[in-house]
């Protein structure tokens, strides 16, 4: 990711001097990556949102073991990672054969996932919803409509097409929108 | 698109369900094929960016309405903002001080050194007989036991307590599910994740936050619970204590009275039965008695036994998908067999197989959970005799036990029991160009693999490869999954204690291993260890025994660990 390191340096201190409300800065820059991150490895929005607040909370109680000089964006992948293993661990217990698959999924793409998130910079990411608004319509209307769950089937048969083409034009959407989000210049 | 990516990334979004085979058949692939795990990354990296990305502007306002944040505000940022607001602020850690490059290089050489050591013991006979007590790592003592684990999860940075574990004073900080804990002085502690609870000593424990029903009798009388802002003194009763993120603070009596009163300040008043009482800025004020709000014995009983069936029931489906794999020579699940039963059955049929186990004295017992049976050894001539033809490079072996007491110097978990006794005895020569091996732990806690490397004066000599001490007494009596991995084509030994390896060996080059005759939870001495009174045998007990002969990758044998915890 490509952060300010001044900027990110002098919020650090601010916090660890009592200025909490330095830790704004924090959760503006990294927000979109974590949730982004969290994002592709859980289904449900809601926890989500929920683990990647929990991250920051996570991040803040313990910013003063952070070391400076050290990327912070992976610091707090770090704790995403914690937290996403921890919140399959809890479910894994409970739920059936694919959750556990899932699970087996995740640890094996852990590393792959972070050096692919090393790779993408935040002003990328910034440029991903512009991205989103030039692709074909038909492609446009798959990646805003999501795959998740059910939506693959209804996508399918609103647009009166099979499943299998529905998750090829999403793949094919996927690497436009990479293209995209590498082209400095767009907005 | 490839057809395999698209059922993964169908998977993966819950779009459908695969079936066994179809998804061992996706992971060996995802293991195996760079490219093709490179892309799935790719594709659910972009479909986790594109979520977070257009759910950003809908999303955070209701997640800010929830967490009462600013209508104007970005969402996420107030809402954490508002959750720090009840934290103390973080602190910076100590700096760097340059004697801790000195003491760390120091422990590295010692620690090469010892290494080191090591390597030049390879081939000497087995290191003597470590007392019980040396070099065992000391434990600061035990104050309370974790009786009960339901569904739990440790926070971050906790250790990965198990049910049956010690524990010193210092803090639980339990993420969610429900433990019990029972302290020494009879205070019997039902706490709910999350929760913040330090242990103090066995009369007095502090809840930062979270719930905790505590049921108490009369020895535990004078047990205090504290909270930031009260102090619950049981009179041997039961009561519950809540304290939310907020800070609010709540105590029910949930039988009999109860005395309370605001931590660091004189003065108690007492709740009666089914009453309950916040604390607020003026002081305590009533508030509805809520029973349901706190874990209960039989509830976390109830939950507990519909989580041992469940976790049953996932161990049963992995442990028979185990029994498929060709490489799998030996697998005693204990399931399914008589208390009567004299004979343990190898799961594993066919060419290569190894025998059913014949089950001498010991007993059938109950293993991780209730309906799972085990062998119990007392370590008086019990043991399990089996055979497993061939010879074997590579080897995986593993173990569910659980560890009673260590009370000699070595204990023999499986280990081949007859050609170097019959030439050390002075009776025939080995049947076959193969070493045998014993599979053992030491009074100090290590787990050992022994090679046999020869005679010396007619004196069987070992090559030994152990772990650290880890097996120390605070394990004692919670069941483990020991394993060993002898991987040949990298020359590598590697211990592993519950999915986590703990040490790594270049075994000495030789023939292939012996384990045509072997010995499960003892050894028979020789004549001269006889008349020195030896004794290998197992103090425990032993609920599922796997031989393999490929080497298990340390992702397979964490898994096996994840399944199979009780």
């Amino acid at each position: 990711m490509d952060h300010d390191p001044n900027a990110l340096r002098a919020a650090i201190d601010e916090v660890l001097a009592g200025h909490r409300d330095a830790f704004r800065h924090v959760v503006r820059e990294y927000g979109l990556g974590v949730r982004g991150f969290i994002a592709s490895q859980l289904y449900h929005l809601d926890d989500v949102d929920d683990l990647a607040q929990d991250v920051f909370l996570a991040a803040f109680e313990n910013l003063g073991s952070f070391r400076k000089g050290d990327d912070f964006g992976a610091w707090l992948r770090g704790i995403a990672r914690n937290k996403v293993k921890m919140y399959f661990r809890s479910r894994m217990r409970r739920e059936n054969a694919m959750e556990r698959f899932r699970s087996e999924v995740g640890e094996v793409v852990e590393a792959d996932l972070e050096r692919a998130s090393v790779a993408v910079e935040e002003e990328q990411l910034a440029r991903l919803l512009s991205c989103i608004s030039k692709l074909p319509d038909k492609m446009r209307r798959i990646v805003q409509g999501g795959l998740e769950g059910q939506k693959a089937q209804s996508l399918a048969e609103a647009m009166e097409s099979s499943v299998a083409v529905i998750y090829v034009t999403n793949h094919r959407a996927h690497k436009l929108l990479r293209e995209c989000m590498a082209r400095k210049g767009t907005t | 698109m490839d057809r395999d990516l698209q059922d993964l990334v169908a998977a993966w979004l819950r779009n459908s369900d695969l079936s066994a085979s179809r998804r061992d058949e996706l992971l060996a692939r995802l293991r195996s094929d760079n490219g093709f795990r490179r892309e799935f990354v790719e594709e659910i990296q972009m479909h986790g960016y594109v979520r977070a990305a257009q759910s950003s502007e809908p999303r955070w306002p209701l997640l800010e309405e929830a967490m009462g944040g600013h209508e104007d505000g970005p969402g996420l940022e107030d809402s954490i903002m508002a959750r720090l607001a009840q934290m103390p602020t973080p602190r910076r850690q100590r700096t760097w001080n340059p004697w801790w490059a000195v003491t760390g290089f120091a422990v590295v050489a010692v620690g090469v050194f010892l290494a080191v050591q090591q390597a030049n013991l390879g081939t000497k006979p087995a290191v003597p007989p470590t007392p019980p007590s040396g070099g065992m790592p000391v434990s600061p003592p035990a104050i309370a036991m974790l009786s009960h684990v339901v569904e739990a999860a440790w926070a971050d940075g906790e250790p990965d307590r198990i049910e049956g574990a010690e524990l010193p004073t210092g803090w639980l900080r339990l993420a969610l599910g429900t433990v019990q804990v029972d302290l020494f002085s009879g205070a019997r502690l039902f706490i709910e994740g999350p929760a913040q609870l330090e242990l103090r000593s066995p009369n007095e424990a502090f809840l930062l936050s979270g719930k905790v029903a505590c049921e108490l009798n009369d020895s535990a009388r004078g047990f205090r619970l504290l909270t930031p802002g009260l102090t619950v003194v049981n009179q041997g009763n039961s009561f519950g204590v809540k304290v939310s993120e907020s800070g609010e603070q709540e105590v029910h009596a949930l039988e009999g009275k109860v005395t309370i009163g605001r931590t660091g300040e004189s003065g108690t008043s007492q709740i009666l039965a089914k009453q309950a009482r916040r604390l607020d800025d003026t002081g305590f004020a009533e508030t509805p008695f809520r029973p349901e709000d706190f874990p209960a014995f039989e509830r976390v009983r109830e939950r507990e036994q519909a989580e041992a069936a469940r976790l049953l029931l996932a161990w049963r489906a992995a442990a028979d998908a185990l029994d498929g794999d060709p490489a799998v020579r030996v697998h005693f699940n204990f399931e399914e067999q008589s208390p009567l039963d004299a004979t343990l059955r190898n799961r594993v049929r066919g060419d290569g197989a190894g025998s059913d186990g014949q089950i001498i004295g010991a007993r059938w017992a109950q293993g991780r959970w209730p309906g799972k049976g085990a062998l119990e050894f007392r370590g008086r001539g019990q043991r399990v005799l089996l055979r497993l033809p061939g010879m074997h490079n590579s080897l995986t072996l593993l173990a569910w036990v659980r560890v009673d007491t260590l009370p000699q110097p070595v204990t023999t978990l499986l280990a081949t029991d007859e050609p170097p006794r019959e030439e050390a005895n002075g009776g025939k020569p080995s049947p076959a160009d193969a070493r045998p091996v014993r599979w053992e732990l030491k009074a100090n806690g290590q787990l050992g693999f022994n090679l046999f490397s020869g005679l010396v004066s007619g004196q069987p000599q070992w090559s030994a490869l152990p772990s650290p001490p880890l097996l120390t007494p605070e394990r004692h009596g919670q069941w483990l999954c020991l394993a060993t991995v002898l991987d040949a084509a990298r020359g590598e030994l590697t211990h592993f204690i519950n999915g986590v390896a703990v040490a790594r060996h270049k075994p000495p080059p030789g023939p292939p291993l012996a384990l045509a005759h072997l010995s499960l939870g003892n050894l028979s001495a020789t004549d001269a260890e006889a008349r020195l009174g030896v004794n290998y045998g197992f103090f425990g007990a032993v609920d599922e025994v796997l031989v393999a002969e490929r080497p298990f990758s340390a992702a397979e044998l964490r898994r096996y660990y994840e399944v199979g915890r009780p």
